[in-house]
């Protein structure tokens, strides 16, 4: 099956970020694998996008991140969804619904 | 070293890959062939990790950081180019904050009112009749004067403050002190709008009928001083020139009176003049003209409207004096065309501003153009330095760094540079203004002026730094920007293109000898000022002569008792071993003092108005020998003189009575028709010198000293054997032994005195000389660096020359040539500045003129020397080239 990257929804990174963290707290790999698990592998978040978009989302106060020490006595870096970053989510589902239901109406007459 | 961002997104992905290693694992991979399939999918981690960093708004700090530490690490590793840039800026900087420093205090700084520029200056037309008593000041109004003017104005004015500045003994809980007191009307202080900072200040009620409110405000400083700052004191008694004065109230800290240069530390009402001033005329003489006037202008009030309103308002009060003066028709006409001039008067009036802010003006563009060579030197040094690390900048460029990032890099390390010879500045005109005042002896302690910058002078500075570091970065960030990364790596270093930096370099120093040349030229000038001045002849003989000033009127002498004490005195002086005799006068000689007035000689009145000036003094018998002032004709002073008995200069005598045998003629003081001949000329003595070592002659008029009816101090003139380093203190001896409670001031020798009057010619010809040195100096540095460079560059043409057949001499003489033109090109480009500037620093200069094609031709021949001494050694470094060595070393 063909690999669509993560480029061509740019846009919607972070929404898929913001949707992810919803759920609990992740670090960076659990969300790359948690998109790609729940997508059937369809979308596959490069680490050269999520890291920078991560970083990003966290200077704009949407999600917080700390560190924690995983099971072998690893740092580890914890995302987790702010108050803020729950009504961005709901900002850009709205986007995200128009998008697509204006992409299908063109998809429909054209 | 690893910043924290950095070292963050890189745990943050090294933690990635691991686990997405372990999952490899999982799904059965080896543990190589998980890593290596894992790296395959996360690709460059380095430059995830790079971009995961910056996206931390915070990561423009830590760049930051590390080009600053980079840009340190640069400049160790040229560390002579770094020391020379930086001291050199240091230098340059420090000067400018100096002269700065004094600059604001001294020209800009306004009065520490409210509402300064409200403030306007009055100013008293000629002709002026009556007495003047001088404040240096050349616009002062009788009292009664000012009363009418206070009065009529309150439409334009909110008030009108009169002031004096006089000196006084205070004594207070301890010793008498001699200070600056300030004589003032009542609304002083609220037309200053100057709140009290204890008790009260002072007001009109205070000002009323003479001598009846003895009441003083004490300055701050002094109250701290002398009064150890003890609120206690008001409501005290303090002794003011043997008077008691209850004090009222502190001024606030930053408050000096309306003259920076002369602080006053306590304030009475003008109605207490006569206990001030004792023995000096009435306050209500309408002739005798002393007050300084301040007006604040009601707000919506302009300057020019106020003007025209005093035009029409000045008349009649006019009249009133006319009255007094009984002026002939004509004399009374003129009088009456007189006006009020205003100017100004938000920094207040200052005697130190008048002849301090000229020659401050032209010391600041001297640091500025010190300054300027700085910044060309050190630009020409960071290009010099761009060449050789034009190789390390195209691998830059070519492993892919942005120019914009290099240039960046490159501002930061000028930057760098800058601060640090911008703070090496400061600390040098924090530590160095007072230690460069006390070089030139100047004293600063009865005015109001700090040697120590503010932070208004340290912001300056630190602009002034960073505009420098921009300026000597972007030129050869610049040049970088435009290197060719094939052509800078395909070269081999040794041999670099000078085509392109070249030019820059030459021009750059072309620069930098043209502005040495401008102040090598001012330097040969103010030090041949300097000279002219010293060696003024100031018509007496300078040298052993010891002067003194008595002040018998503030220890309660009566008149009769100053001059019975003043003959005894120059009887004992003349009985000193040391001592050959004495003479007094009382007008100080030399001190910036003068009184006079207009004269009406018999037979000479055809002379027209301003011309009948004269100025006067009142001495002693013995005042001419003791001088060495020759007696051209008549006889000196005896004591039993009467009053109307005087001796006059040439000057006197060849313009009032030119021709004739002026012993025995007769004149008057005064001036118009119903002035009395009743004075008679006895003697005739040679011109000397007398407000100023500069004045310029004038009619002088001598009078005896015994006959004055209203004399305070004594000024004494002893004329010693020989140097007699002990006659000072045995003179001090003498008279404390006469009277132990009588106040012996400013004890000086003449030539000190002399040399201390041409303060400023001096500090304007030993800085001149010094920022002179300074900028060639720094324009030899320059002109060597570009001709050892322009030699090291040709190495391989030199040496071919050499081996066709040119001879060390000639490439020497080659090299010699072209330092010398570039000496010379700079000298040319200077003369159009030196020619433009002539007028500027003219008024600064004594007995020679700025454009002196002699004195700019020496100037440019001395460069033109330094130019050639400065291509010496890579002349000579070019003429010893081994032909063989520099063909081969290909």
């Amino acid at each position: 099956m063909a690999r669509l990257l993560s480029k061509p929804l740019q846009g919607s990174l972070n929404l898929l970020i913001l949707k992810t963290l919803s759920r609990g707290p992740l670090h960076g790999y659990a969300i790359t694998n948690y998109i790609q698990m729940v997508s059937d592998d369809v979308l596959q978040v490069e680490e050269g996008s999520l890291y920078p978009a991560l970083h990003r989302m966290e200077q704009e106060g949407w999600i917080s991140a700390e560190w924690a020490l995983s099971d072998n006595n690893r740092r580890v870096r914890y995302y987790k969804l702010t108050p803020k970053g729950k009504r961005q989510l709901a900002v850009e589902e709205d986007g995200w619904k128009q998008i697509t239901a204006a992409v299908s109406k063109v998809l429909k007459f054209a | 070293m690893r910043d924290k961002p950095f070292k963050d997104a890189s745990d943050e992905l090294a933690w990635h890959f691991e686990q997405r290693v372990q999952q490899h694992i999982r799904e059965g991979m080896s543990e190589a062939d998980a890593q290596a399939a894992a790296r395959r999918h996360m690709g460059n981690l380095t430059a995830i990790t790079e971009e995961t960093a910056e996206s931390d708004v915070f990561i423009w700090f830590e760049t930051f950081k590390r080009e600053i530490l980079l840009a340190l690490r640069m400049l160790r590793r040229a560390p002579t180019v770094a020391a020379v840039a930086i001291l050199s800026l240091g230098l340059g900087i420090g000067a400018n904050t100096v002269v700065f420093t004094l600059m604001k205090q001294v020209v800009l700084d306004y009065l520490p009112v409210p509402e300064p520029e409200r403030l306007v200056i009055l100013h008293n037309q000629d002709p002026e009749y009556g007495h003047e008593w001088s404040n240096g000041m050349h616009s002062s109004f009788s009292y009664p004067m000012y009363r009418d003017l206070n009065a009529a104005t309150p439409r334009i004015f909110d008030g009108i403050l009169a002031f004096r500045a006089v000196d006084v003994s205070l004594s207070g809980r301890e010793s008498a002190e001699n200070i600056t007191g300030g004589m003032v009307s009542g609304n002083f202080f609220q037309v200053l709008r100057v709140a009290p900072w204890r008790g009260r200040l002072l007001t009109a009620a205070d000002d009323q009928a003479p001598g009846a409110n003895p009441v003083a405000v004490l300055g701050y400083g002094l109250w701290k001083r002398s009064f150890g700052g003890d609120p206690g004191i008001v409501g005290q008694t303090v002794v003011v020139n043997q008077h008691p004065f209850v004090v009222v109230g502190i001024a606030p800290p930053q408050f000096y009176g309306i003259d920076v240069s002369r602080r006053a530390d306590l304030f009475v009402p003008m109605s207490m003049k006569a206990d001030v001033v004792p023995d000096t005329r009435p306050l209500s003489d309408r002739m005798d003209h002393w007050a300084s006037l301040i007006g604040r202008l009601k707000p919506g009030v302009s300057q020019q409207q106020a003007s025209a309103a005093l035009t029409v308002l000045y008349p009649p009060f006019l009249n009133q004096d006319a009255a007094v003066l009984k002026l002939s028709p004509n004399g009374r006409h003129e009088y009456l065309r007189k006006r009020v001039d205003l100017t100004e008067g938000g920094q207040g009036y200052s005697g130190l501003r008048d002849s301090l802010s000229n020659p401050l003006k032209i010391l600041m563009a001297m640091v500025g153009i010190v300054l300027l060579i700085t910044i060309v030197n050190v630009a020409n040094l960071l290009i010099a330095r761009g060449v050789a690390r034009q190789r390390e900048m195209a691998i830059r460029l070519s492993v892919g760094a942005g120019k914009a990032a290099l240039m960046r890099q490159l501002l930061i390390e000028s930057l760098m540079l800058a601060s640090l010879g911008g703070c090496l500045g400061i600390a040098i005109a924090y530590s160095g203004t007072p230690a460069l005042l006390h070089a030139l002896s100047f004293d600063l302690s009865s005015a109001s002026i700090s040697a120590r910058p503010d932070w208004h002078v340290m912001l300056v500075a630190a602009a002034v730094t960073f505009a420098a570091g921009l300026i000597f970065g972007l030129l050869p960030a610049w040049q970088s920007a435009r290197t060719d990364v094939g052509a800078a790596l395909k070269t081999e270093g040794s041999f670099g293109h000078t085509g392109g930096v070249g030019w820059l370099r030459r021009a750059l120093v072309v620069g930098q000898v043209a502005l040495s040349l401008v102040l090598l030229t001012s330097a040969i000038l103010f030090t041949r000022s300097l000279q002219n001045l010293e060696n003024i002849n100031a018509g007496f003989n300078t040298t052993n002569l010891l002067k003194f000033k008595v002040s018998g009127l503030q220890a309660g002498y009566s008149q009769a008792r100053i001059k019975s004490f003043g003959e005894e005195l120059r009887q004992k002086l003349a009985a000193l071993p040391g001592v050959e005799m004495a003479g007094i006068a009382t007008v100080p000689l030399l001190q910036d003092t003068d009184e006079g007035g207009e004269v009406t000689v018999e037979g000479s009145s055809g002379l027209k108005e301003g011309r009948r000036s004269y100025e006067g003094n009142s001495v002693s018998p013995d005042f001419f020998s003791s001088m060495q002032i020759p007696l051209i004709a008549g006889r000196q002073f005896t004591p039993s003189d009467s009053a109307n008995v005087h001796i006059v200069n040439e000057t006197f005598a060849k313009r009032f009575l030119p021709g004739k045998n002026p012993i025995g003629m007769h004149f008057g003081f005064g001036d118009g028709d119903n002035v009395k001949l009743d004075q008679t000329i006895i003697g005739v003595v040679a011109d000397s010198q007398h407000s100023t070592i500069r004045s310029h002659k004038i009619p002088f008029v001598y009078s005896p000293y015994l006959a004055e009816p209203h004399l305070s101090s004594l000024y004494f003139y002893v004329r010693l054997r020989s140097n007699e380093p002990n006659a000072a203190s045995a003179i001090r001896a003498l008279i404390h032994q006469m009277d132990a409670g009588l106040p012996v001031n400013d004890m000086d020798l003449m030539t000190e005195l002399i040399n201390e009057s041409l303060f400023v010619e001096r500090s304007l010809g030993y800085l001149s000389i010094g920022f002179a040195l300074l900028a060639t100096l720094l324009a030899v540095v320059g002109l060597y660096g570009v001709m050892s460079y322009s030699v090291t560059s040709r190495y391989r043409e030199l040496g071919i020359r050499m081996a066709v057949g040119a001879t060390p001499e000639r490439v020497l003489a080659m090299v010699l040539r072209e330092s010398a033109y570039l000496g010379m090109g700079g000298a040319l480009c200077g003369i159009p500045i030196v020619l433009a500037t002539a007028g500027s620093i003219r008024a600064a200069l004594y007995g020679v003129q700025p454009n002196n094609p002699v004195i700019w031709c020496s100037a440019v021949a001395l460069l033109i020397a330094i130019a050639l001494l400065a291509g010496f050694i890579p002349a000579w470094n070019a003429a010893r080239i081994d032909p063989h060595s520099a063909l081969r070393a290909e």
